[in-house]
């Protein structure tokens, strides 16, 4: 038996939630399929036309990939609270806080840069031009991660309650609007050979202040909803 | 010494128990009685500091638990209601996990000999605990007690689901704790105690009835 | 040795810092302040309609179709001024565990949605004639928009939380995440409709009379007014309600049902 410090104890919580999202292979390539049939759903809808769809393609892979993490937020904190573990997380000598952040970026391993990796092909479908393609990708990269920050606060705040799946998203998008602009104004001004990086600043200034805030209001939710 | 200074606590609009002035000393043991919504749990969740009280403290080392959380954290292990086992994980990997979020680390060899002393061996132990019973899951959360190194143990019905093997291993561990100078603090619904531990208890008891 | 623990009430208030948190002496204050706010609210709500209908000047490019501004404006004005209070009145009952707090924050909820919708359907209304569009993604009123959906959230959470005290918490935390991601919110959707080029909808600054900004003036406190009494109403409801079990409460309950 021997010490541990917090930082191990933060990779443990880490490791955890990764090896159970592993486990459960269906909810994790579920967000992915899904995002991949949102994004097909709308050249369906609107039409092949390809100038038409060039030109809101990074709305909707935005947008659906915006649901699609959205759907993966309601067992984030759920099934910890169904164990009985989130009252040890909350005893723990680590501050709740910061195990917080473990699981939001497990969260974002998980379901974040998995769409991440699927979202080039997805953008080709829409004939996306070369540095479309690279800013989407940035401008996604760090969009979830801001996702999964805010949502787990949505998903702190609604522990325990049945379906909270669409109250989730009820509570947590209107907080993500401003990234979904950025992202996109970010790729269309890239499309248009014009300065995009002020966007991709202020979205990672946006995701410092979601790092540092999110996990404090997380730790907050969960405490209320252990009363 | 664990101590409450005029606790109270009110779940929806009914206040459920107040005033409560306890004082739990090393080697001592409170032991919770009560029919079942009477509040033992809430009083349980509150001296571990999972519920604030209505009004009230409760003291650690005459500091409020407030003041400075991660201290009493550290000498606290709390079992509750549910076995805190994750069902896709196994019975090792759970109370590694566990011991983890107490800073402590064990290797796998510490807590087979732990899980042994509980009847629990062999291929079981790498069972997830989805497949495990109740009675072999409380087993597994209960041999948290052995690793523990925590000078108060706070349990809500730590003898549900156990037979009379269980409970007799039980028994003894809780009284190891108490010679030790720990903390105990139990509740169980079974009227009278004695009856669900065999041997009693050889120790200084408070009784608190809610 | 066997310990007793005994039911008591709860201290009256002493660890209150306001005179008025005591549920009794609040609910009495406030049933005296209501009428008040009532007659204000319509003596002011209608100097501010003559003036703004009758008195105000024809704008020189909307003709008469913009006097629905004072409504819309003020109520957009409440919309927002509601719901930084909702978030307020949270962030005390937080603080202080007070419940008067947490009831007062429950209550302007749904005001503050209700002038949100107001503002949406005259921004609509002055759309129409002026643009010639029921909607128009205005920065403005996209961002009322988006506002409305906050008081959603609100309501949503708090109704979907069964326990009240729980309830309370879990929303004025929603509340206080609210109010400080408005200001993040309305700059991105302002640089969203400026660098989309979208519409604007405004009167023009050089007609802003003041015979015109007088009248929106004397709407808004009239909304104000009208906010403020409906709200008390809805906290002295709530209170009656929640207090039940103490004797004032009976006594005025019963005091209620011989006036019927």
């Amino acid at each position: 038996m021997q010490k541990i410090s917090t930082l191990e104890i933060l990779l443990a919580v880490f490791k955890r939630d990764i090896s159970l999202a592993l486990r459960r292979q269906s909810d994790t390539l579920g967000a992915v399929f899904f995002f991949a049939l949102v994004v097909s759903l709308f050249p369906l809808a609107i039409g092949p036309e390809t100038k038409l769809l060039q030109q809101i393609a990074p709305g909707i892979i935005w947008v659906s990939a915006l649901l699609a993490v959205m759907l993966s937020l309601s067992r984030l904190f759920n099934d910890d609270y169904q164990d009985g573990v989130l009252e040890q997380l909350a005893l723990s000598i680590c501050p709740l806080a910061l195990i917080a952040v473990a699981k939001i970026l497990a969260h974002w391993t998980y379901t974040g840069l998995i769409l991440l990796c699927i979202s080039p092909v997805l953008a080709l479908q829409f004939n996306l031009s070369g540095i479309a393609i690279e800013v989407l990708l940035i401008t996604l990269f760090i969009g979830t991660l801001i996702l999964s920050f805010i949502g787990s606060i949505g998903a702190a705040l609604t522990v325990g309650l049945k379906s909270s799946g669409a109250l989730i998203s009820l509570l947590v998008l209107p907080l993500l609007i401003p990234v979904l602009i950025l992202g996109t104004l970010a790729v269309d001004a890239a499309t248009a050979n014009l300065p995009y990086s002020v966007y991709l600043y202020i979205l990672l200034a946006l995701a410092v202040l979601a790092s540092f805030f999110a996990p404090l209001a997380c730790a907050a939710a969960l405490r209320i909803a252990l009363d | 010494m664990l101590s409450t200074h005029e606790l109270s606590c009110q779940r929806g609009r009914q206040q459920l128990w107040g005033n409560l002035n306890l004082e739990v000393a090393p080697g001592e043991l409170l032991f919770v009685k009560g029919a079942n919504g009477n509040g033992k749990t809430s009083l349980l969740k509150i001296l571990a500091g999972l519920l604030l009280p209505d009004h009230g403290q409760v003291l650690w080392q005459q500091q409020a638990i407030t003041k400075d959380p991660y201290a009493y954290r550290d000498q606290l292990l709390y079992i509750g209601h549910q076995t805190a086992l994750k069902p896709e994980m196994n019975a090792i990997e759970n109370l590694i996990f566990l011991a983890g979020l107490h800073g402590l680390r064990y290797s796998e060899t510490e807590i087979t000999a732990a899980l042994k002393q509980w009847d629990l061996q062999g291929k079981t132990l790498y069972l997830a605990c989805r497949q495990l019973s109740q009675g072999q899951k409380q087993r597994v959360a209960l041999a948290q007690l052995n690793l523990s190194q925590q000078q108060v143990w706070i349990l809500d019905e730590p003898f549900n689901s156990l037979d009379a093997t269980g409970a007799s291993t039980l028994a003894q561990l809780l009284q190891k704790h108490l010679e030790a100078k720990g903390i105990l603090v139990l509740t169980s619904h079974l009227h009278e105690r004695g009856q669900d531990m065999t041997p009693p208890l050889d120790a200084v008891e408070q009784l608190l009835q809610l | 040795m066997d310990i007793k623990s005994t039911l008591s009430k709860p201290p009256s208030s002493s660890w209150n810092w306001f005179l008025f948190a005591a549920p009794s002496r609040f609910y009495f204050l406030a049933k005296k302040i209501i009428p008040l706010c009532w007659a204000l609210a319509f003596v002011l709500g209608a100097i501010g309609l003559i003036m703004g209908l009758l008195y105000a000047p024809t704008d020189a490019q909307q003709g008469d179709a913009y006097r629905i501004i004072f409504i819309h404006v003020p109520a957009a004005w409440m919309s927002m001024l509601l719901y930084v209070a909702m978030a307020f009145w949270g962030a005390m009952g937080l603080i202080f565990n007070a419940r008067l707090a947490y009831r007062l924050s429950n209550s302007i909820a749904i005001t503050g949605a209700l002038m949100t919708f107001i503002a949406l359907w005259t921004g609509a209304l002055w759309g129409k004639p002026t643009w010639g569009t029921w909607w128009v993604w205005d920065a403005r009123l996209t961002s009322e928009l988006i506002l409305l959906f906050l008081y959603i959230a609100y309501l949503s959470l708090y109704s979907a939380i069964e326990d009240q005290r729980k309830a309370s918490k879990a929303a004025s935390l929603l509340a206080i995440i609210g109010v400080v991601n408005v200001p993040i919110i309305y700059f991105s959707v302002k640089w969203w409709n400026t660098l989309h080029q979208g519409a604007s909808i405004t009167v023009t600054k050089t007609s802003m009379q003041s015979t015109m900004l007088m009248a929106m003036l004397i709407m808004t406190f009239a909304f104000w007014a009208y906010a403020f009494a409906v709200i008390l109403s809805r906290v002295n409801q709530k209170t009656l309600d929640e207090e039940s079990h103490t004797d004032w409460a009976l006594t005025e309950l019963k005091r209620l049902k011989a006036t019927i």
